[in-house]
């Protein structure tokens, strides 16, 4: 033991002596290159002292439960072997230093103290080997205690980064669309994975990160990018590289770039390398966009809420139908509250709100009648973040009320009274991402101008309608349900849009946009009309035109006897069917509203209650000539008061197709000689043999009438 | 209800539930329940584990959307932009495209099946640069807003099968609708209308048909049935009270018809009983609500112009389109449209056109008016078909006319808002369009991923039918990620 301590003292000597040496003449001696290793075991080796040294003050503090010999035998040699691990780890450091990356003050500070701390130790061994001097060993300890930490403290700025201790929590992740990208995603990158060696204090490689123009500038390779070539970029090159090589970077066993953040450094690099350009102009799909929202709703994700949860009963007594309360998701103390139904909102029922107002995180109170004063009420509701106040009767002055509410994100005032002068309560609002305006008094060029105001607020304009995008109008629709006007039922048109005029024609042209009548109020028709319609409005194409044929219900027969029954598939409703008003559709011929006959004329018999003075007699026929369904080929109308001795009025032959046409209903009118009938026969033949040019020539067409008037 | 089952009812009680209650009385059985406290509880159900009418976690979306486009949209005319097709038009689909894959009874016995290329012109759009085709101008616009699933895929090959199994999770068709499971798993956020509700339109193309079987409850509870509203003018018919009768004698007389019902349900215990009251309780409330639904006097005069005039005609895509927005707006948490009209085996280049026309300008108003009042973020809107149609034509196709069979390997569907990624293209086909090449996603998947955007966990939401617990993804589905923002 004696020569252990004895070789001890010797070595003390020797490395302070040495120590004392190098921090004289450190700017003339050159290091030889094998004690290069021996330096860069520096961190792994100063913890050695720490520990001792900590050990040694305990024993200190509780020398009484140790007291004895063997005590004073222990502490020496522990004070030993911590003034010699001392001793090794400044010289250590001191080989450390010379490499090249570490600069300025951080290092010199550490060196100084590093090597007070190594004399502070040999200082604390010696004064133990003399009893009667102990008394000055407290303090002694004391005082290498405080210079190991400052020491470790500057140790561990050099190797971590001077604010790895205490980071700056503001600067991460907080960025608007007026951010840099620069600013939001690449420094970040290089903050967490680059500036450990390439600060101010430890330059390896002379590069520089932590500046833009150190970053610009470059190392002792070059810059370290390609503006717009990241394949060539050192930068991304050394990311690349295989663990292994040596020069990839970040080096082995430090923390390594993830694929993300490589992918991010090479599509900045790849776009120019912009420093300027901002977050707000990256496309809509840029993978740099896409990396920000990832780590910014990774943030989202986490943000938990820390307040207690209200109490089931409390939820379930504020719960009704009009006003629905339910936590954000299952197990957390988040509520949202919905009103609904506009005529059963209360103002009170806000005022309730305040039981669950520590807990209430969303507040939708869309289309009901909340008023100014109301959002004093939602001012005092501090944990909000979202507050949806779309049409309601809110103006101007009622923002200001909101100040309080210093977590909200987002705010909803699409439908609004808002003006742009109202705006100016929202500064206030620190947490403020996103406030909805459409459809509210402020313009285009407001929102421009608000937009440059509060540049870490977005406003939303939505739909602005513009002049020079034209709409083709839906056509008017006719209110009447019966194509057959009894009585003098007026003809009425509507149409579901504000503003719109109609113009009709009765005389069968093509209503003009311009010049056609503009339908007023309902009108009364004379008869068999063709009403031709539209929509015009300005601003607004005209629509396409409607079509409807009217026919006018005289007389009505008492009992129709069909002499010929119709075919057996299109017998409508029996003979009543011809004079029941019901107008069948020129395209649904199935429709009980027609009778059809092919094989056999339509003859059929009308009888009246007594003689009716009949002047005209109108069949209306439907024309499908696809569907071989032709105009007859002759009509004939006889009439008299006797059914046996009838009087030929007039016959017929309407005018035949000679081409395909679109189906449509035709009325065919025939005039009956003056007088009073009670029996009014009608014949009307199918065309026997359809015609050449017809995909069913030679075989025999049909006849369809769904009605036949008396006038 | 027979007298049998009245009977079976009173014997309600299974072995669970009576060794359970023996298990108080009988001494050694209550010490074995005492050692082994779950020993008769049987196997525990996961929905019990998982409360019902919450999300279990945060949700991204928390309402539905679904624009369904019925009969199949051809991906070709519409976002899948394949030039290669154009090129060689009327050459044969080469057999290693094809892989001997199967095909439909229409087009099986075709000797040929010559490629068709697209008769409408394809641009890019958005700062996304997303392909569109010329007839969708409209949704275009909002490119950016958009998440263009590319590999949407199905097993089923006809229409009916693949309606039944995109809405319910299976093809046969006894299962909840996607909207049901919903309503059954979140419960209603505004309890004075359907949690889950229906729209129903018609294109002026070749159509297929929509069943009620589309919207069922399944073997959950009929409250979570699919409620159809009507195309007439009044969207929900009968809500008025007849002449004479007044609101407070209809609160009386509901509530006794509760108590008489109440008394049924001690009897009987027929869960279809409290369905029942809670829907004409429901129906009592609707009378104030839905009046609010459907008056326009609170929107702008453009909102006609931004949803076209069509949205003032009852019965349209486009008055649906609004009202699904106005429904949303109100909470409720599962709006279906359904649009027909998409079945184009032939006459492609006359019928896209107005199929296009009448949806185009309405759903890509839907999205912008929920982006506008701050809805979009937590609305996820659908738009896609039961499966895509094929790159061959079908019959006698020619450069100017041409038709295309069905092809369930994939097709295009897009979702704006509710937590997808906007401005995205996501998975990828050939050049063909026939295979995937990259990023399948398959309806299970689909349901699985607006399961999670709903806060819902798909493997949780289970119900025990039949002596099996059964979820809307049944034995499969994977959430994507890759969709997610």
């Amino acid at each position: 033991m004696f020569r252990f301590q004895t070789l001890l003292s010797y070595l003390l000597v020797g490395f302070h002596v040495l120590l004392l040496f190098l921090l004289i003449f450190q700017e003339k001696v050159m290091l030889p290159a094998w004690l290069q290793p021996v330096g860069r075991m520096h961190p792994m080796v100063l913890h050695l002292p720490i520990g001792l040294l900590v050990i040694v003050g305990l024993f200190w503090l509780f020398k009484r439960e140790f007291a004895g010999e063997s005590f004073e035998k222990l502490m020496k040699f522990v004070l030993g072997i911590t003034a010699l691990s001392a001793a090794v780890a400044a010289l250590m450091g001191f080989f450390l230093s010379r490499e090249e990356g570490y600069t300025a003050d951080v290092l010199s500070w550490h060196k100084y103290t590093g090597i007070g701390l190594s004399f502070l130790c040999y200082g604390l061994w010696a004064l133990y080997q003399t009893p009667q001097e102990q008394r000055l060993f407290t303090p002694l300890l004391g005082v290498s205690a405080v210079a190991m930490f400052v020491t470790g403290h500057f140790g561990a700025s050099l190797t971590h980064g001077e604010d790895y201790l205490f980071p700056n929590a503001a600067s991460q992740l907080a960025f608007t669309d007026d951010t840099p990208v620069f600013e939001a995603a690449i420094q970040p990158i290089l903050k967490a994975k680059c500036y450990q060696c390439h600060n101010e204090q430890k330059t390896k490689g002379e590069l520089l990160m932590t500046t833009l123009s150190g970053l610009l500038k470059g190392g002792k390779n070059g810059p370290i990018w390609v503006a717009g070539d990241a394949l060539k970029s050192h930068l991304i090159q050394r990311a690349n590289l295989p663990l292994e090589d040596k020069k990839h970077m970040p080096p082995k066993g430090k923390a390594q770039l993830e694929a993300d953040e490589i992918g991010v450094l090479t599509a900045w690099i790849n776009a120019g390398a912009n420093t300027k350009q901002t977050v707000g102009q990256l496309a809509v799909n840029d993978p740099i966009r896409a990396f920000l929202n990832k780590e910014k709703s990774a943030e989202t994700q986490v943000a938990t809420y820390d307040f207690e949860p209200a109490s089931t009963e409390t939820i379930e007594k504020l719960n009704n139908p009009f006003r629905v309360i339910f936590p954000m998701a299952n197990g957390s103390p988040a509520l949202q509250t919905d009103f609904f139904v506009r005529q059963a909102y209360k103002q009170e029922q806000l005022g309730e709100l305040s039981e669950i107002k520590e807990q209430l995180v969303v507040l939708n109170l869309s289309n009901m009648p909340v008023k100014n004063e109301d959002l004093k009420t939602i001012g005092q509701f501090e944990q909000l973040e979202k507050l949806v106040l779309n049409n309601t009767d809110i103006t101007d002055a009622a923002l200001s009320n909101l100040q309080a509410l210093t977590k909200l994100k987002s705010l909803s005032l699409s439908g609004t009274k808002q003006t742009k002068a109202g705006m100016a309560a929202l500064a206030k609002l620190p947490a403020l991402k996103e406030v909805f305006i459409w459809n509210t008094p402020i313009s285009e060029a407001d929102a421009k101008e608000l937009q440059k105001q509060y540049p870490a607020i977005r406003f939303e304009m939505g739909y602005v309608p513009t002049d020079a995008e034209k709409l083709k109008l839906n056509p008017p629709v006719l209110v009447n349900e019966n194509l057959v006007l009894t009585n003098a039922t007026p003809v009425s048109f509507k149409h579901p849009l504000k503003g719109v005029t109609i113009r009709y024609t009765t005389d069968g042209t093509l209503p003009d946009s311009l010049t056609a009548s503009a339908y007023q109020k309902p009108f009364a028709l004379n008869g068999y009309t063709v009403v031709k319609a539209r929509a015009v409005k300005d601003k607004w194409y005209a629509s396409d035109i409607v079509e409807y044929t009217f026919f006018k219900g005289g007389y009505r027969p008492k009992t129709v006897e069909l002499l010929n029954e119709p075919n057996p598939q299109y017998m409508g409703e029996g003979g009543g069917t011809l004079v029941n008003f019901k107008k069948g559709e020129a395209n649904d011929f199935k429709n009980k509203a027609w009778l059809g006959y092919r094989e056999k004329p339509l003859e059929a018999l009308f009888v009246f209650d007594k003689p009716t003075p009949v002047k005209s007699t109108m069949l209306s026929i439907g024309r499908n000539i696809g569907g071989y369904i032709f105009p007859p080929a002759s009509i004939e109308v006889w009439a008299g008061n006797d059914r046996t001795q009838l009087q030929l009025m007039q016959k017929l032959s309407p005018v035949q197709p000679t081409k395909e046409e679109s189906p449509r209903i035709e009325a065919i009118e025939m005039k009956l000689k003056e007088g009073r009938y009670t029996f009014i026969k009608v014949i009307a033949r199918p065309v026997g043999k359809l015609p050449e040019w017809h995909g069913g020539k030679g075989q025999p067409a049909w006849v369809f009438v769904d009605e036949v008037f008396f006038n | 209800m027979n007298k049998n089952e009245f009977l079976e009812n009173r014997l309600n009680v299974n072995r669970r539930h009576f060794m359970g209650k023996m298990a108080a009385g009988i001494g050694s059985v209550a010490l074995g329940s005492l050692l082994v406290p779950d020993l008769f509880k049987g196997a525990g159900d996961d929905s019990e584990e998982l409360p019902l009418g919450i999300a279990h976690f945060a949700p991204k979306a928390k309402r539905v959307i679904y624009l369904f486009q019925n009969g199949a949209p051809s991906q070709y005319e519409s976002f899948e932009y394949k030039p290669l097709l154009n090129k060689m038009a009327g050459e044969e689909l080469p057999a290693s495209i094809r892989m001997g894959q199967r095909l439909t009874g229409m087009t099986a016995n075709q000797a040929k099946f010559p490629l068709v290329g697209s008769y409408f012109k394809f641009a890019q759009h958005g700062q996304s640069g997303m392909w569109m085709s010329e007839l969708f101008p409209n949704i275009a616009n909002i490119a950016d807003d958009l998440c263009m699933i590319k590999t949407m895929n199905t097993e089923a090959i006809n229409h009916d099968p693949a309606l039944t199994f995109m809405q319910t999770g299976a093809q046969q068709g006894n299962r909840p609708s996607m909207g049901s499971w919903v309503s059954y798993g979140l419960g209603s956020e505004n309890k004075n209308l359907p949690a889950f509700s229906v729209l129903l339109s018609r294109g002026r193309g070749n159509g297929q048909g929509v069943y009620s079987k589309l919207w069922s409850n399944g073997f959950l509870d009929s409250t979570h049935q699919g409620v159809v509203f009507s195309s007439g003018e009044d969207p929900i018919l009968y809500l008025n009270n007849p002449a004479n009768a007044d609101r407070a004698s209809h609160r009386k007389m509901l509530d006794n018809l509760a108590e008489l019902n109440s008394i049924a349900f001690d009897d009987f215990g027929d869960p279809e009983i409290k369905a029942k009251v809670q829907q004409y309780e429901m129906a009592y409330r609707m009378q104030t609500a839905v009046p609010e639904l459907t008056d326009l006097s609170k929107e702008p005069d453009h909102i006609v112009k931004m949803y076209g005039p069509e949205c003032l005609v009852p019965g349209t895509f486009a008055a649906n389109c609004l009202l699904a927005r106005k429904l949303s707006e109100a909470g409720v948490r599962f709006v279906q449209l359904y649009h027909q009209g998409w079945d184009q085996h032939g006459n492609m280049v006359g019928e896209m056109p107005l199929q296009a026309k009448d949806t185009d300008r309405a759903s890509a108003a839907l999205i912008t008016d929920l982006k506008q009042r701050g809805l979009l973020d937590e609305t996820l809107v659908i738009w896609g078909g039961e499966f895509g149609r094929t790159n061959y034509g079908q019959g006698n196709s020619t450069k100017d006319n041409y038709g295309r069979d069905h092809h369930p390997r994939a097709y295009c569907t897009f979702m704006a808002g509710g937590g997808v990624k906007p401005g995205t293209v996501y998975g990828q086909t050939d050049d063909f369009g026939y295979n995937i090449v990259r990023d399948p996603v398959h309806i299970n998947d689909f349901h699985a991923t607006v399961m999670h955007l709903m806060g819902i966990n798909h493997e949780k939401l289970t119900y025990k039918h039949l002596g099996r617990r059964y979820r809307l993804t049944d034995l499969a589905g994977k959430v994507l990620p890759g969709l997610i923002a």
